[in-house]
């Protein structure tokens, strides 16, 4: 028996120790999970959770309703974002999925039940649509989107931190920078139901730490998941006004109002 | 379901108990169980529908086996010495187990000692025991690990035993004490020699005590029995009538170090160090070792180090990258005690933890999925104390014989202040290590919430009409209790379309189990009860009247009606005394009656004829007033009747000027018990024995005047009454009248004598018509002292 072989063996009994006295259960569908490979979702669950993938629109992210599943073909800008000449402070938006079934799950779990380990899970994820859909080498910097000190001291850690720091390896030349702040706490996004109270609630929110440096640098923004865009929309205003020429920002998920309701629904019947 | 260790505990506790009743007697029958489950494993079941069933057949098989293999009796010279050699002061040398907290103002220490050698007129010989020691008038302080040298009376009763009462003596001897040794003065216990330096134990017991001290210094006098109790784990402190507030609001758990306190400083410890941004495995680590920390220091209590461990085990998950799971953590907790000891199963403590908890993760949901409305905040909290209700109810009215409806409302409101006088008694005993005015501010600021929780206990309390006394649950009563909650418990998890009918089922089941909560049909028996110094006979006649004559002592310390009466009452199911007689006004006789008239349904109280103005007995007449009983004043020619049994009052005369001793002036009474009958007589001396009427006083058994003094029991008196049996109610402990010529004086007579200190309670009952005689002592198969 050589050394492989018995570390191999160790390994299959620890993970067997550890399913004995540290059962892992799927968080959506509750089966039992044997191995450590997500820890959160079993495979089935985490697949089926529907993903972002071509077409969707290059600036606003949102994938177009007749192509789904046809992931070879082109981008292209959807309505509003070909009408308007620039539309947002940011350059463009990617998501890796759709802010539903499992990765919902997964994000609300992440930020709210404290389990910052499915940070690993969600990167990956990010890792693979970042390595399909971006110029890695492109950026300088990449931020995640800060939590108010206060918030980030009771929940323990920032998720988009967490995040920023999975796909880090992937950006050769660029490094996690924190010095953008939120300078005052605002409400959870989630439990403002309006766009209006979303956009009020983080308005002037951000701001720049003292010796912030984002002159002519390219910017990846790292959130864990965009829904109306008003965070995002805030923090690339500021980044901007910083000297950034570009900020994209990439989220795990990205949530999409009305045209996700069928898709939605039939997740939720099974 | 899917939890494999879940199974495997409810495997191995089903064998343990399976054997412990008798199902799976015998090491061979387990065994084989083992080894065929073994055998189908080495044959590789593949069946994975089979497969389940195999594992759980092994393991049933190996509680079983575990439980035989540990009932080896763990032998103990130095009982038996005791046992054949009664009432013998005894010098004995050992090291110390384990010790109770000295209290400034208390003079009383408890220490449990390993005895190795006895010294006998100055020459020394080994022998091996494990003994209690009750040290008063103590001085100078002792730890874990010290020698000392004991002088005292030792006995093999430790403590009263009486049926259906779980107490003391139970469970001293459940952690391997066989005898306990009465010291009394300094000059009793000297310390021969301290503990090695590296002995956990005793640091911790040093820093108690050094906290303890420090503490009495930092805190206001009012908070400190409290914070005795929860801190540093010393319930002794508080006062009788505190404790039932607590009691009787449903909130006395807290008094007693529990899972409750280690999950709070878990869970709090948690959170502030999660707000240092402390990374999670330092910060598991921490939180363990606090745990720990804090039951070594709350002194090291089963429940406490329980309550660790589990926390441990549900911690630990973040070291292992993983989530941690409740229900496995229980399970896992489970196996470890049932292997450690399997005899922790029949340990209320340990039932009630494990119960409340599994009770939360099955419950919860039930609850929480119904309080939609609720703000989310209080959803979980109400919920949870909703739900951790629901499996240990029969323990608890097993235990505790009360339903305190506040219960719920109660907790919700005392645990998280509990939280608070958690920390602040932390910061004050730290602080009163480095600066002893900071320690004061901290010391004074528990004034607030402790004084917060008592008023909660307090109010609780006094909503008491509103609670119900629960007698102990018939054996079937408590199976369908159980069916009922499993049902409910399945109502969470089956189709929709069935949980209509299993809520049904569910509910039928729930009122059955109340229907048969009591006894159908009752035994007639007469049980001389086993309270110590006092008097106490409960009787239930052959027409079926409940009858009780005096109901023990009660202090300021203890009081044996609440101790021992009303439990024992409640175990039998009584909650109706058809009469209660206090046989005359002695605080020995009467005390404990104060709280029977309280908490039972009494239908007349009887007193001698002669009032007196007794403060004791004044405050019984109103109590009686109170609670609307009518008080019955019986002469010598009454001839009383309660139901249907005929109680002739012999004594005492209403114009008697010859006494007026109280002791003289007790009532004797005549019962017939079927073919027998029995003379009750109070504390009758001299006097009046030779003032009664010789004829009519002959009887079968008679209950000793006066405990055995020599006071009483006269060879007159003897020769008229003829007895079989002489029962004497006395002690083994503390105050005793009890003289031994007058033992010797019923034996040379011929008379049996049957002993409470001796033989604990003494039961007679009628099987087929003939009297039976039981002692509750040899029952238990605890030692008896030989005489």
């Amino acid at each position: 028996m050589n050394k492989g072989d018995i570390s191999a063996a160790a390994r299959e009994w620890t993970l067997t120790v550890k399913n004995l006295t540290f059962p892992i259960f799927c968080q959506q569908c509750r089966i039992r999970l044997l191995t450590d490979d997500n820890g959160y979702f079993c495979p089935t669950c985490w697949e089926s959770s529907p993903r972002i993938e071509r077409p969707f629109c290059p600036i606003c992210g949102k994938p177009h309703r007749a192509g789904v599943g046809l992931g070879t073909r082109s981008n292209f800008r959807c309505g509003p974002c070909s009408t308007q000449k620039k539309p947002y402070p940011y350059d463009r938006v990617l998501a890796a999925a759709r802010y539903d079934g499992a990765i919902q799950l997964a994000i609300k779990r992440l930020k709210f039940n404290d389990k910052p380990r499915i940070a690993r899970p969600l990167g990956e994820l990010l890792r693979e649509q970042a390595e399909r859909e971006l110029d890695c080498d492109a950026y300088d910097y990449i931020v995640p989107v800060p939590l108010h000190r206060v918030r980030r001291r009771a929940r323990g850690f920032n998720q988009a931190e967490l995040l920023a720091r999975e796909i880090l390896p992937l950006f050769s030349d660029a490094v996690i920078d924190t010095s953008l702040v939120r300078l005052r706490p605002t409400h959870v996004q989630s439990r403002l139901h309006t766009d209006k109270q979303r956009k009020e609630s983080v308005r002037g929110a951000f701001g720049l730490s003292r010796d912030a440096n984002f002159d002519k640098k390219r910017v990846l923004l790292i959130d864990d998941v965009v829904t109306t865009g008003a965070t995002i929309h805030e923090c690339a205003t500021v980044l901007k006004k910083g000297g950034a020429t570009v900020v994209d920002v990439l989220a795990v998920a990205l949530a999409i109002p009305g045209s996700d309701a069928d898709s939605a629904d039939l997740g939720r019947k099974e | 379901m899917n939890r494999p260790l879940a199974w495997v505990a409810a495997a191995m506790l089903t064998g343990t108990l399976c054997a412990a009743w008798g199902l799976l007697p015998g090491l061979a029958i387990p065994l084989l169980l083992v080894a065929a489950a073994c055998l189908a494993g080495a044959f590789r079941l593949r069946n994975a529908r089979i497969r389940p069933f195999v594992v759980l057949v092994g393991f049933i098989g190996a509680g079983a086996a575990h439980w035989e293999l540990n009932q080896t009796p763990n032998s103990d010279p130095f009982a038996d010495l005791v046992a054949n050699n009664p009432v013998s002061v005894t010098k004995v040398e050992g090291t110390v187990r384990s010790v109770t907290l000295s209290i400034p103002g208390e003079d009383r220490l408890r220490l449990i000692l390993d005895i190795d050698t006895r010294i006998d007129n100055k020459t020394s010989s080994p022998i091996a025991g494990r003994a209690v020691i009750h040290w008063t008038r103590s001085t100078g302080l002792i730890f874990p690990g010290d020698r000392i040298l004991v002088e005292g009376e030792a006995s093999v009763a430790i403590a009263e035993v009486n049926p259906g009462v779980n107490g003391y003596e139970d469970y001293l001897r459940n952690r391997g004490v066989n005898t306990a040794i009465d010291a009394a003065g300094p000059k009793a216990v000297t310390r021969l020699g301290e503990a090695p330096w590296y002995l956990p134990w005793n640091w911790a017991a040093r820093f108690r005590q050094a906290q303890a001290d420090n503490l009495a210094r930092a805190m206001p006098e009012r908070v400190l029995p409290f914070v005795y109790a929860v801190w540093l784990g010393h319930q002794s402190a508080l006062s009788q009538e505190e404790y039932l507030d607590y009691v009787w609001s449903g909130t006395a758990h807290i008094l007693s170090v529990s899972g409750v306190h280690a999950a709070i400083i878990a869970f709090t410890l948690n959170f502030a160090l999660r707000a240092l941004l402390m990374a999670r495995r330092p910060r598991s680590v921490m939180v363990m070792s606090a745990v720990f920390a804090y039951a070594l220091v709350s002194g090291a209590s089963v429940p406490a180090m329980r309550a660790a461990i589990m926390v441990c085990l549900y911690m630990s998950a973040d070291l292992l990258e993983r989530e941690p799971d409740t229900t496995t953590a229980l399970s896992l907790a489970g196996i470890i005690f049932m292997l450690w000891d399997p005899r922790s199963v029949f340990d209320i403590g340990f039932q009630l933890s494990f119960a409340s908890v599994a009770s939360i993760l099955i419950f919860i949901s039930l609850f929480q999925n119904r309080m939609e409305k609720v703000h989310w905040f209080l959803r979980g909290p109400i919920a949870t104390s909703l739900a951790v209700q629901i499996i240990p109810l029969p323990i608890a009215a097993a235990s505790f014989h009360a339903l305190p409806l506040a219960a719920p409302v109660a907790n919700l409101v005392a645990i998280p202040v509990l939280a608070a006088v958690l920390w602040l008694c932390f910061v004050t005993a730290l602080l009163s290590f480095i600066w002893m005015p900071a320690a004061q501010i901290a010391g004074y600021a528990t004034l607030l919430p402790i004084e917060l929780i008592r008023w909660i206990a307090e109010a609780g309390s006094s909503l008491r009409p509103l609670s119900k006394i629960m007698t102990t649950p018939t054996t079937h009563a408590w199976a369908m209790y159980w069916i009922a909650a499993s049902l409910l418990a399945a109502t969470l998890v089956v189709r929709k379309d069935l949980r209509k009918s299993m809520l049904i089922l569910s509910t039928t089941a729930f009122a059955f189990s109340f229907i048969f909560w009591r006894p159908l049909d009752y035994e007639p028996e007469v049980v001389m009860l086993d309270v110590g110094h006092g008097d106490a006979t409960f009787i239930r006649s052959t027409t079926g009247e409940t009858l009780l004559i005096d109901g023990g002592d009660a202090s300021e310390f203890s009081d044996r009606g609440r101790q021992i009466v009303a439990p024992f009452l409640w175990a039998r199911g009584v909650t109706r005394l058809d009469a209660v007689m206090a046989s005359h006004t002695d605080r020995d006789h009467l005390g404990g009656l104060l709280y029977i008239i309280d908490n039972f349904d009494v239908g007349a109280a009887m007193l001698g004829a002669l009032e007196s103005d007794r403060p004791l007995e004044r405050e019984f007449v109103a109590r009686c007033a109170e609670r609307g009983v009518p008080i019955l004043r019986v002469k010598r020619g009454d001839a009383l009747q309660v139901g249907n049994t005929g109680l002739p009052i012999f004594h005492p005369l209403p114009d008697w000027s010859e006494t007026t001793l109280p002791n003289d002036l007790s009532i004797v009474t005549k019962l017939d018990f079927a073919s027998t009958s029995f003379l009750f007589t109070g504390d009758i001396e001299r006097a009046a024995e030779a003032s009664l009427d010789l004829w009519s006083i002959d009887t079968d058994i008679l209950k000793v005047p006066h405990h055995g003094a020599d006071t009483s029991s006269t060879i007159p008196f003897i020769n008229a009454v003829t007895p079989k049996y002489a029962t004497i109610s006395t002690g083994s402990h503390g105050r005793k009248v009890m003289d031994q010529p007058i033992v010797d004086r019923y034996k040379a007579l011929g008379v049996s004598v049957l002993r409470t200190d001796r033989l604990g309670a003494i039961r007679f009952a009628l099987v087929e018509g003939q009297l039976h005689v039981e002692s509750e002592r040899a029952k238990r198969g605890y030692p008896i002292a030989k005489d």
